[in-house]
């Protein structure tokens, strides 16, 4: 049998007394593109990080292709959420870029010409490679954000997890990553990305899981993205004017 | 010539300090741990006091109370407290205690306390010379040993995670690293200088350098000009040799920006 590309069981996470994700079962399949929706504050970059242990679970299990995440480390790519990233650092896009290629290289690695290729390519995949020797911070939102998935490429995982990818980005961007990110699935890889906008998500994703601290749903898009799921993750938070301008799947 | 042996001492003892601290002085700079840097200086006068008082060496008794001061601060911040003001308790408190200490210490009356608060890089002996170039060492090789580590826990911890590297792990290795920096330093400009020391050649580098290593490239350059320029414009005022050190170091500091404006 073969194991999902990433599944979790049972996955709590708290901060403090008050748990962001409770219990959650969820598996994303290779070969997908899978979305992490929800309302705000519904713990979707929580589980996130929680599932590739930059916060500590409460309790649960975390399994990348049925091996516990510590053995295969070198086959995720994330990607974070733009905003958090410090940009008060003089580095060029090429060197962030290098970056994703550390654990492969090693100590010497960085001065030879081979990763350098790599990263020129990887910039060349997300349109980026003019801007190979600009400064990092000089760049848009979107051109960081492409930067940011340039360097996730560069690592060569087969499973990418990206936190909110098409925050704050501009039209040509998100294009831009969603290509890459459609190309990745016909290499047979996974994506898993946390996303807000439910309007595209029957367009971009396969798969999905409805988040709010609990899973609601979870599955193939054209089966769970249902009026009754998406009302019971965001409450009355979706007006019905909104539900009605979706392109939903037909509930059982 | 003017080169008598006790100023190669100096300009090699300052030299040394130079590139310890210039290079970790990028890390504090982009980590924004200035205030971490005070803190743990100051401690070292604490360490002077006890060095006295138990009659070893000051280097030693310096280095070991850096280290302490380093790691409560370190496990301080990981508390995920507003650390801010329990730095400036920690860094006056420890200047204030080793001061008391120092005149409590047996003796302590005799103590030149101005050489170790501002610095006498003037009467260093060889073997000074040599640990300082010993720290610098460690510092050297530390730092590249875990570059590329350190570099993608600065960029974003998050990311860090991701790829295997441990934050916290990187963050001790800087708060080691700046102890071994304040025991080699504290001859040269003194307990209330070495933050300076750490600081103002980065920044000065800040402008220059468009990658990581040319601003530790850069900020190494403007360190050690500093420290031979401010050998030389104190022997020539007939001022203080640390503070000189500061002075210059500001000045190129001053004259970077000028330059930047001017580009």
């Amino acid at each position: 049998m073969t194991h999902p590309a990433l599944s979790v069981t049972g996955l709590t996470v708290a901060y403090g007394e008050t748990p962001a994700v409770f219990s959650v079962d969820a598996a994303f399949p290779r070969a997908a593109m899978s979305a992490i929706v929800g309302p705000n504050g519904a713990g979707k970059s929580t589980l996130l990080k929680a599932a590739l242990g930059i916060i500590p679970r409460l309790s649960g299990e975390v399994l990348v292709e049925g091996r516990p995440l510590d053995t295969v480390r070198e086959r995720i790519a994330y990607v974070p959420q733009r905003a958090s990233v410090d940009w008060d650092f003089p580095t060029t896009v090429l060197d962030v870029v290098r970056m994703g290629l550390y654990r492969k290289v090693g100590l010497l690695g960085r001065f030879t010409g081979a990763m350098n290729a790599i990263a020129r390519d990887c910039l060349g995949r997300v349109g980026m490679e003019d801007f190979a020797d600009r400064q990092i911070g000089q760049l848009s939102g979107g051109q960081q954000q492409r930067v940011f998935l340039a360097r996730a490429l560069a690592q060569g995982a087969d499973l990418y997890l990206l936190d909110e990818p098409f925050a704050g980005v501009d039209a040509a961007t998100e294009r831009a990553i969603i290509d890459v990110l459609k190309s990745l699935k016909a290499e047979g890889k996974a994506v898993v990305a946390v996303h807000h906008d439910l309007g595209s998500v029957p367009d971009y994703f396969d798969h999905v899981l409805l988040l709010n601290v609990r899973a609601t749903a979870s599955g193939p898009v054209s089966e769970v993205f249902t009026e009754a799921n998406l009302s019971a993750t965001y409450g009355g938070r979706l007006a019905e004017t909104h539900l009605g301008e979706l392109r939903l799947a037909k509930g059982a | 010539m003017l080169l008598d042996p006790f100023l190669i001492r100096a300009g090699l003892a300052a030299l040394g300090t130079a590139v310890a601290a210039g290079l970790l002085g990028c890390f504090v700079v982009w980590r924004r741990m200035a205030y971490f840097g005070d803190a743990t200086s100051h401690a070292a006068i604490l360490g002077v006091a006890i060095s006295f008082a138990l009659s070893i060496s000051i280097v030693v008794g310096v280095l070991a109370t850096a280290l302490l001061m380093a790691l409560a601060l370190t496990l301080l911040e990981r508390q995920g407290r507003e650390v801010n003001s329990s730095l400036g308790v920690l860094a006056h408190g420890a200047l204030a205690t080793g001061l008391v200490a120092m005149a409590l210490v047996p003796g302590g009356g005799r103590i030149d306390l101005d050489a170790y608060l501002f610095g006498d890089v003037l009467t260093v002996s060889w073997a000074g010379v040599g640990i300082i170039w010993a720290g610098a060492a460690l510092v050297a090789v530390l730092l590249w040993w875990h570059w590329s580590a350190l570099l993608v826990a600065t960029l974003n911890p998050d990311l860090a995670v991701a790829a295997g590297v441990r934050p916290a792990r990187q963050h001790m290795l800087l708060a080691l690293l700046l102890a071994v920096v304040v025991a080699v330093s504290i001859r040269v400009v003194g307990a209330l200088l070495i933050t300076a020391l750490l600081i103002i050649p980065a920044a000065t580098a800040r402008g220059l350098g468009r990658t990581p290593e040319a601003m530790a490239a850069a900020a190494l350059a403007a360190g050690a000009l500093s420290a031979l320029g401010g050998i030389g414009a104190a022997l020539w005022a007939d001022t203080p040799v640390g503070p000189t050190i500061v002075c210059t170091a500001a000045a190129l500091f001053g004259l970077s920006l000028l330059t930047g404006r001017v580009r």
